[in-house]
Order: C-alpha cells, then sequence, then structure tokens
C-alpha cells in the first residue's frame, strides 16, 4: 500500500442521526492512519483515548467516504439518543463478497450496475474472472449501464 | 461521472477519508431510519455474541432488544427495501468511490448498526464489547 496505490477497500458510512459533542457514538478515525499499520500490541489497546484519535460530529443524511485501511471505531455513547448508521462495503474486483457465497437474490430486483456489483458477471464464473474483468465492465460501472 | 473535488482529492490522500454533508435527503433518512426500526422484528443476520466467533453473524429470528434505541447490528440488509439496493449505486457517492477506487470494483457487504447509549467502544484487537460486532462505525 502506498500513496498511490488503489485502496483494497472502501466503506461509505452514512449517518442517521445527528452526532453532536464528544461521546455520543460519534464515528471516530485517526486520521492519517490509513497509511501505517495497525499496533495491535499496544497496550492500553488503541481506542477513543489514544492520541490521534478524533471523533467526528455530523448531521443526519452525512456520508463518510473511509479507507478501510483507516484505523476508525465508534466512540462511547452517553448521548441518550440511538446513533443509526448504514455501512456500505466496496472491495476490488479480486476480493470476494462478504456478506454472499454467490449472487444474492436481489440481483434479480436490480439495474445491471447493481448486478455487476453484485456478483453477476454476465457470464458464469470461471478461474480468472474476477482478475481478467468483464470486457464490459468499465462501461456498466461507469454509468451506461446503470 | 462525478470525481473528487481538489479538496476531496488532498483530503482523501492526507486523512484517508472525506465527509459528504447532506449526502441523503431528509426524506431518505426518515425512511432508512424507520426501516432499520422495522428489522428488529424481522429475521436476518446479527452477531450472536457467546456462540459465534466474533465477526461472525448467525441467522436471528428477531433482535433480542426491541428497543429502537439500544443496540442492534444487522447484515446483509439489501433485501429488506429496494432503497437498500438502489443505494449500492447512488450516484453522489458511488460516482466518488468510482474515482477512488477505479471501475474493477465489487459490493461486498451491507450493514445497519445502531449505538445504543451506554454502548462502549470495541476496542481493536482485545474485543471490549461484549456483543461482539464488528468495529466499524
Amino acid at each position: 500500500m502506498t500513496e498511490t496505490s488503489r485502496p483494497i477497500a472502501v466503506k461509505a458510512m452514512y449517518l442517521l442521526s445527528d452526532v453532536n459533542g464528544p461521546d455520543s457514538g460519534n464515528f471516530t478515525v485517526f486520521p492519517g492512519s490509513h497509511m501505517r499499520p495497525l499496533q495491535f500490541n499496544q497496550d492500553p489497546p488503541v481506542g477513543p483515548g489514544t492520541p490521534g484519535a478524533v471523533q467526528l460530529n455530523g448531521k443526519a443524511g452525512d456520508c463518510y467516504i473511509f479507507s478501510h485501511a483507516l484505523w476508525h471505531g465508534p466512540a462511547q455513547n452517553l448521548s441518550g439518543h440511538g446513533r443509526k448508521t448504514l455501512l456500505y462495503n466496496y472491495c476490488q474486483m479480486f476480493m470476494r463478497c462478504y456478506d454472499f457465497d454467490s449472487t444474492p437474490d436481489v440481483a434479480q430486483r436490480a439495474t445491471p450496475r447493481q448486478r455487476r456489483l453484485l456478483g453477476d458477471l454476465g457470464y458464469d464464473f470461471r478461474p480468472g474472472s474476477y482478475f481478467y474483468v468483464p470486457d464490459d465492465q468499465s462501461e456498466i460501472i461507469l454509468g451506461h449501464g446503470a | 461521472m462525478q470525481k473528487l473535488t481538489e479538496q476531496q482529492r488532498i483530503d482523501w490522500a492526507v486523512n484517508g477519508y472525506i465527509v459528504l454533508e447532506g449526502a441523503l435527503s431528509p426524506e431518505e433518512v426518515a425512511l432508512f431510519s424507520d426501516e432499520i426500526d422495522g428489522m428488529r422484528a424481522r429475521p436476518g443476520w446479527e452477531p450472536m455474541a457467546g456462540m459465534l466467533p466474533r465477526g461472525h453473524y448467525g441467522w436471528v429470528e428477531k433482535c433480542p432488544d426491541q428497543n429502537p434505541e439500544s443496540f442492534m447490528d444487522r447484515r446483509d440488509i439489501l433485501p429488506y427495501n429496494q432503497a437498500f439496493i438502489d443505494l449500492i449505486d447512488r450516484p453522489n457517492v458511488f460516482e466518488l468511490i468510482v474515482d477512488i477506487m477505479g471501475p474493477n470494483i465489487i459490493f461486498s457487504m451491507s450493514q445497519a448498526i445502531v449505538r445504543g447509549s451506554g454502548d462502549g467502544f470495541p476496542v481493536t484487537p482485545t474485543p471490549m464489547a461484549v456483543r461482539g460486532s464488528g468495529k466499524s462505525g
């Protein structure tokens, strides 16, 4: 992983609750940490009290796009309210879906672009499929197949 | 296709994340929030702490805690509503992800999380949180 590498995994986190002030279940990040390995043996363990941690505030409807290599997690929540989020994860194609072992049934209700993202390559899987991608991959993903 | 602004490109490179204010409309926020509340009474994939290894999810008939303000970690949420499928490639977010990652990508995971008041921080790698959820947000 270098500054010019494509990230292996990226997440979109959608806030569905306002988050105001610290210790409100804030999405907590270590800015810049996507370029260094997590210190697994640190004592005390890396947490929201570790120097460099930033608890982000936000409004319902905001979205954070972050590299999955970024050190991240939730702050404790003492706000008195639940904090709701949606997380959507995207990987390079040589990775596999975390939620499915094959293209899920919902792909039948999806657009061509969504189906491709859900693992439907337009032909049955064969070795190399996810590395040597379908010829129409860019066309599908970049918009005309949506 | 929408691209990162110059400032977003800098933020991504330096910080490893970008913030999109108002990415969802208030109507979408209300819809998704209601859907999350509704999931609690419906079957789905949840962590099942103490029964499955941390980070694994098992099939439950409903969320053990029906209070909509309390903890819930539900995976594979696409089947619950067409809006969750359509969120996969919502242009104002997805096009920026494509700009960052390139076009050779897959969608690998969907998740709805409620962090209840009183919930702690699931520290990595020593899981303080007994509920056994993944660490993301």
